[in-house]
């Protein structure tokens, strides 16, 4: 990147737009697109999405890394440029920088057990490790993998379509959880904190990778290390507003750390030498 | 030196002390003789040289973009010592190679700039360059130095850039004073300033109006922004202030800074402990700016005072219990 001007985009164009939620408000969807010039990248890592004349986001890569036709950013409807992003149809014209910031230890994490915890939207930054890791030439590395996704209600859950083909995954506990009873529904109900004791995994061998609304990862967090695990074992990726991704704009600045480069990932034992300012 | 500064204006964009209505300021100069040479510090700082408040950084056009920054060779003349030594702190942040990312969008403006420093014998009410390390009578951040001798100047080159710009007042390199220690620094750990300081007490009378940031030298915190005109989107880096709650607003509503005090205090230990952490230097360089020119009476010097104050006492005090 050092020879070129870090804030020229290149150009990408939708070919699908999945609406993800189902429930009234119909606020998620992902967005698959073909970049002019296409990149690698690692799990964990993100972009700058923009569209011309409304401006730039932040969002993580939502679909593999090992996919290399196109990737997928998934978007809440939430603000003013994410109206405008959720305006556009298959066709469009949209703007792509990146890959910024630093990504999940996958090498670390080799030998060992895996439990991911998500909530609501949380689930996309995560799906490039999930479906990397599942991949064949991936898998044997690893051993047990535990998911527990939640959501506000059953029409929330995004990426609905993967979780048959999760699910029977060999070795893997696959688990769903909502916020309140509801007829009809089965699975788990309640906060994930309250729920990681139902769910058998041999907390010695495990990395516990979070992610979700800032109150989930602490109450999580907390849970796991009171369980045993421990913090440097423990890894999350944190959101904070961003302009350049490049450690210049001084958005993400928390203490000397900038989010943009020397995250977004963090395990919580790096968090906690961090100023409380996420 | 006004026939030289003539010459120079053919070949460069000239930017000068000049007075506006009844205000100092660095600006373009249009006619030598509005250029002011004296000892005085100008009202806001040059940093518009390097890093303008807008700046457009391309356009769209159907399938790409094209880039557009516009960059002109230009002379900074009668740069004060406070103002040179905070372009230092903007070479770090955006080129220096303790940073993981050059910024090229910088380096290009950066490249084209030449900078003659001048010594101020000026101390403002709130000027502590001194404590700062900074030199008032010289500034060794320029490309050549000019020193008032009798009426007139005599010009110390001191880079390549610098050489032959006023022919006929060349100096060999003149006797400098030794650099001075900075005195107002932040030496602690970041859990014992983050907490344990009065930040609400330092940041009483904040009004939130990010006058501070705009005057400071040093502040380099910035936004992207996209501007439709007849068709043409443009997209422009422009100023920011971590003094506006927006500036880490979250679009889900989310602020991880909601108060007043704790925007001043990332203000103050940006400068102070995060940018020497990153990149070796404090970002601050004692030109009082911020300090004359808040309406809430807020000073950057008695906060870092203070704090040097309670980690000398809490050192004290952990050293008399061992």
């Amino acid at each position: 990147m050092s020879d070129n001007n870090p804030y020229l985009p290149s150009r990408a164009v939708i070919l699908e737009v999945i609406q993800e939620t189902k429930s009234d408000t119909q606020d998620v969807k992902t967005f698959r697109l073909k970049l002019d010039e296409p990149f690698d990248y690692r799990p964990g890592q993100f972009v700058e999405f923009s569209v011309a004349g409304i401006g730039e986001c932040t969002f993580g890569f939502a679909s593999s890394p090992l996919i290399k036709d196109y990737l997928e950013l998934t978007v809440k409807r939430t603000g003013h440029v994410t109206e405008s992003i959720h305006m556009l149809s298959e066709g469009s014209t949209v703007w792509i920088r990146g890959p910024f910031g630093n990504s999940f230890p996958l090498e670390k994490m080799e030998g060992s057990d895996l439990f991911y915890v998500t909530g609501g939207l949380g689930l996309a930054p995560l799906r490039p490790m999930i479906d990397t890791i599942f991949d064949p030439a991936y898998r044997s590395r690893y051993g047990r993998i535990n998911m527990l996704m939640a959501a506000r209600t059953p029409g929330d859950f995004i990426f609905s379509y993967d979780y048959e083909k999760w699910a029977k995954m060999p070795d893997t506990g696959f688990y769903q959880t909502i916020d309140s009873p509801l007829e009809g529904w089965d699975k788990f109900v309640g906060f994930p904190h309250t729920l990681i004791d139902r769910i058998p995994f041999q907390i010695d061998k495990t990395f516990a990778v979070l992610c979700g609304p800032p109150p989930m990862i602490k109450a999580l967090s907390n849970a796991f290390v009171q369980y045993g695990l421990p913090p440097e074992k423990i890894y999350t990726t944190l959101e904070m507003r961003m302009t350049c991704g490049i450690g210049k704009c001084g958005k993400c600045n928390i203490g000397h750390r900038y989010v943009c480069i020397d995250g977004p990932v963090f395990s919580m034992a790096e968090l906690s030498e961090m100023p409380n300012e996420y | 030196m006004k026939a030289a500064l003539a010459e120079l204006m053919k070949k460069y964009t000239v930017i000068a002390p000049v007075m506006a209505e009844d205000k100092l300021v660095y600006a373009e100069v249009n006619e030598v003789k509005d250029i002011v040479l004296d000892n005085r510090l100008p009202y806001k700082s040059p940093k518009e040289v390097v890093f303008p408040r807008v700046e457009n950084v391309m356009r769209f056009l159907e399938n790409r973009v094209e880039e557009m920054q516009e960059i002109k060779p230009v002379l900074l003349v009668g740069a004060k010592p406070c103002d040179t030594a905070a372009m230092r702190v903007f070479d770090e942040v955006f080129t220096g190679d303790k940073g993981r990312f050059k910024d090229r969008f910088y380096s290009n403006r950066r490249n084209c700039l030449t900078v003659v420093g001048m010594g101020c014998l000026e101390k403002k009410p709130g000027c502590f360059c001194e404590e700062r390390g900074t030199d008032l009578s010289f500034s060794p951040d320029c490309d050549g130095f000019l020193d008032p001798v009798d009426g007139g100047f005599v010009y110390e080159p001191l880079t390549g850039k610098g050489a032959g710009l006023f022919p006929g007042t060349e100096t060999e390199p003149l006797k400098r004073r030794s650099p001075l220690t900075e005195k107002l620094v932040i030496h602690g750990k970041e859990a014992d300033v983050f907490t344990a300081m009065p930040w609400e007490t330092y940041a009483e009378g904040c009004i939130g109006c990010g006058t501070c940031t705009y005057l400071c030298p040093t502040c380099h915190c910035f936004n992207l922004r996209d501007a439709e005109n007849k068709g043409v989107v443009t997209r422009t880096r422009v100023w920011d202030s971590c003094m506006y709650p927006g500036f880490t607003l979250h679009a889900g509503g989310h602020n991880p800074r909601t108060k007043k005090f704790e925007r001043f205090r990332q203000r103050v230990l940006h400068k102070y402990l995060y940018i020497p952490e990153n990149y070796g230097e404090t970002a601050c360089t004692g030109c009082g700016r911020c300090i004359r020119s808040c309406p809430g009476g807020l000073n950057i010097k008695n906060t870092v005072s203070d704090i040097m104050k309670r980690l000398e006492e809490k050192k004290n005090s952990e050293e008399a219990e061992k």
